[in-house]
């Protein structure tokens, strides 16, 4: 779409502007603008939602004490150590599940009667294994991130088409290379919607388990700041959550991108 | 476009036997012996036996469900006979043979891995020159770095033809695999076949249902029903053959008759 403002007799003044890129952020900066005035005219108090302005006042003074990047540095840990091993388990289990009929039968209905435990409701339980230490925040990131991975995984491998596992036995593929060259590309998207899953997971078990029991992290830094009041570094923690969970999904739409550049979706683009 | 569907070079008027596009391999022989086999207590072969020499082009035509795939999924090893047995160049076929391979109604072809590495699927030793070669053999070595999915269905079925030219086979089972596909499409792979078998020299099995195209492209045309051979047809007419003789008319109409009757 474009806007095109032009003077009445259209000789002196006469621009155009594409304003389509710009349109979908119209109305979060009038909100944001609009909460601005708002604070400054004392009709929105500090307590219940400080000021953009003061949100971002708050962002710079832990950005200079280094303390935003000790606390961010710290919440990604757990989340990439938690997902690394809950979604390597469940990466391994799927594809394991997925191709052994025994393994199958022996597991399948174990894991799925893990999976209707919500993994938050065994904190207690966490604490008390592990105290408040790394290991609880690790453990529950991992548990949560392992269901949705060894789900999607499972069913992507169960699901390889056997026309092409077929075309594998006509041309004396080895077992191995049937596994690498047929059946787990033909998982991945179901793969990759398990990471995705996972990923939203993730994060939201952080945040949770920070704020329950930590000292350190984004979440330790957002209640220990609720303790002073100080609602500004409690928002500027919100938003490092917010920009935290954009990263990772951007790193999980690249990652679709080089794993499924095949895809139909994908491939036709290449011609055009 | 049109310039690679109508590649000059797959008419079959300039298929002299001397131009190798691909090495040539040694074809196969096949024999069965009363053949059994059934599915379930449905009985689909019974007491089936057929001879196939060396360096020819047989095609079976059949009605829906008499049997065709089974005994080409037979040939190929991927069924076993309940009773009977099938043997190639003198031995029992047991599994699959790398002197064997097939063509099915679909390409099957890997979307995630290009043209090329489709062609080279068995990855052996100087795969890229074999699948490349091989590739050029059906017209499509510009087209070796693309994914499958850009390809139109004639172009996925010639990748599925090179990937089988790679396995220089001695037996290459085709069943319907021009099935899904345009008239004229159609027409360009028959010749294209039909040219790489008197340059190559493999024995070739054809199931159809296109009983005009059983009469172009082979040398006898087996009718299969209940469960055996009903009708063995050869074919002597002269290649390359002109479309829609007055020859070929009579021996399709042979054919239909066996088939309907
Ligand atoms: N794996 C199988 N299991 C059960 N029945 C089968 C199987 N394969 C083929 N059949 C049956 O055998 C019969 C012949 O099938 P098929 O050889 O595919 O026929 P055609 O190719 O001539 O159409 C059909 O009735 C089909 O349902
Ligand atoms: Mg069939």
């Amino acid at each position: 779409m474009s806007l095109s403002l032009s003077a009445p007799h259209g000789v002196a003044l006469r621009w155009r502007f594409n304003a389509a890129p710009l349109l979908p952020w119209l109305v979060p900066a009038a909100l944001i603008l609009a909460w601005q005035i708002g604070s400054d005219a004392g009709w929105i108090t500090r307590r219940t939602l400080p000021s953009p302005l003061s949100i971002a006042n708050a962002i710079a003074a832990l950005a200079w004490s280094g303390e935003l990047f000790h606390h961010a540095a710290i919440s990604l840990q757990r989340a990439v150590l938690g997902f690394v091993i809950g979604g390597t388990l469940g990466l391994g289990f799927g594809v394991l599940n997925g191709i052994s009929p025994l393994a199958s039968r022996l597991l399948d209905t174990t894991l799925q009667m893990l999976r209707t435990i919500p993994h938050l409701a065994i904190i207690p339980m966490v604490i008390l294994w592990f105290g408040i230490g790394e290991g609880a925040k690790i453990f529950l990131v991992a548990a949560g991130v392992f269901f949705p991975m060894y789900l999607n995984t499972y069913h992507g491998v169960r699901m390889a088409d056997a026309g092409l596992l077929e075309m594998g036995r006509v041309y004396r593929l080895s077992g191995w290379a049937v596994f690498w060259r047929v059946i787990l590309p033909g998982a991945m998207p179901s793969v990759l919607l398990g990471v995705r899953y996972g990923l939203g997971i993730m994060w939201l078990t952080l945040i949770v388990a920070e704020t329950i029991s930590a000292s350190a992290g984004i979440g330790y830094m957002t209640m220990n700041a609720r303790e002073f009041l100080q609602t500004d570094v409690v928002l500027a923690g919100v938003l490092l959550y917010a920009l935290l969970g954009k990263l990772s999904d951007v790193a999980a739409k690249v990652l679709e991108r080089r794993c499924i550049a095949w895809h139909p979706s994908f491939a036709a683009q290449r011609e055009g | 476009m049109l310039a690679t569907v109508m590649d000059p070079s797959v008419s079959f008027r300039d298929a002299a036997p001397a131009d190798h596009a691909v090495p040539v391999s040694p074809a196969a022989e096949l024999a069965l012996r009363g053949i059994h086999k059934s599915f379930g207590g449905r009985t689909v072969l019974s007491g089936l036996d057929l001879d196939i020499a060396r360096h020819s082009f047989v095609s079976i035509v059949g009605r829906s469900g008499e049997g065709k795939s089974t005994l080409l999924r037979m040939l190929a090893g991927l069924e076993t006979p309940d009773a009977g047995g099938v043997n190639l160049n003198g031995k029992p076929v047991r599994g699959l043979s790398p002197d064997v391979t097939m063509m099915f109604q679909d390409a099957r072809l890997l979307p995630w891995q290009t043209v090329l590495g489709n062609a080279g699927i068995a990855r052996g030793q100087g795969w890229r020159r074999e699948a490349l070669a091989a590739l050029a053999a059906v017209g499509l070595e510009d087209r070796a770095n693309e994914w499958p999915a850009v390809l139109s269905g004639g172009q996925k079925q010639r990748v599925a033809l090179a990937r089988a030219l790679v396995r220089h086979p001695g037996l290459l089972l085709l069943d319907e695999p021009f099935g899904a596909l345009d008239a004229l499409t159609r027409a360009d792979m028959q010749r294209l076949v039909e040219r790489l078998w008197r340059q190559t020299g493999f024995t070739a099995v054809l199931v159809t249902h296109d009983v005009a195209e059983a009469v172009a492209l082979s040398d006898r045309v087996l009718v299969l029903r209940g469960g055996r051979i009903a009708l063995d047809l050869p074919v002597d007419l002269p290649r390359p053959r002109p479309r829609a003789s007055a020859d070929a008319a009579a021996l399709e109409a042979t054919i239909l008759n066996a088939l309907l009757g």
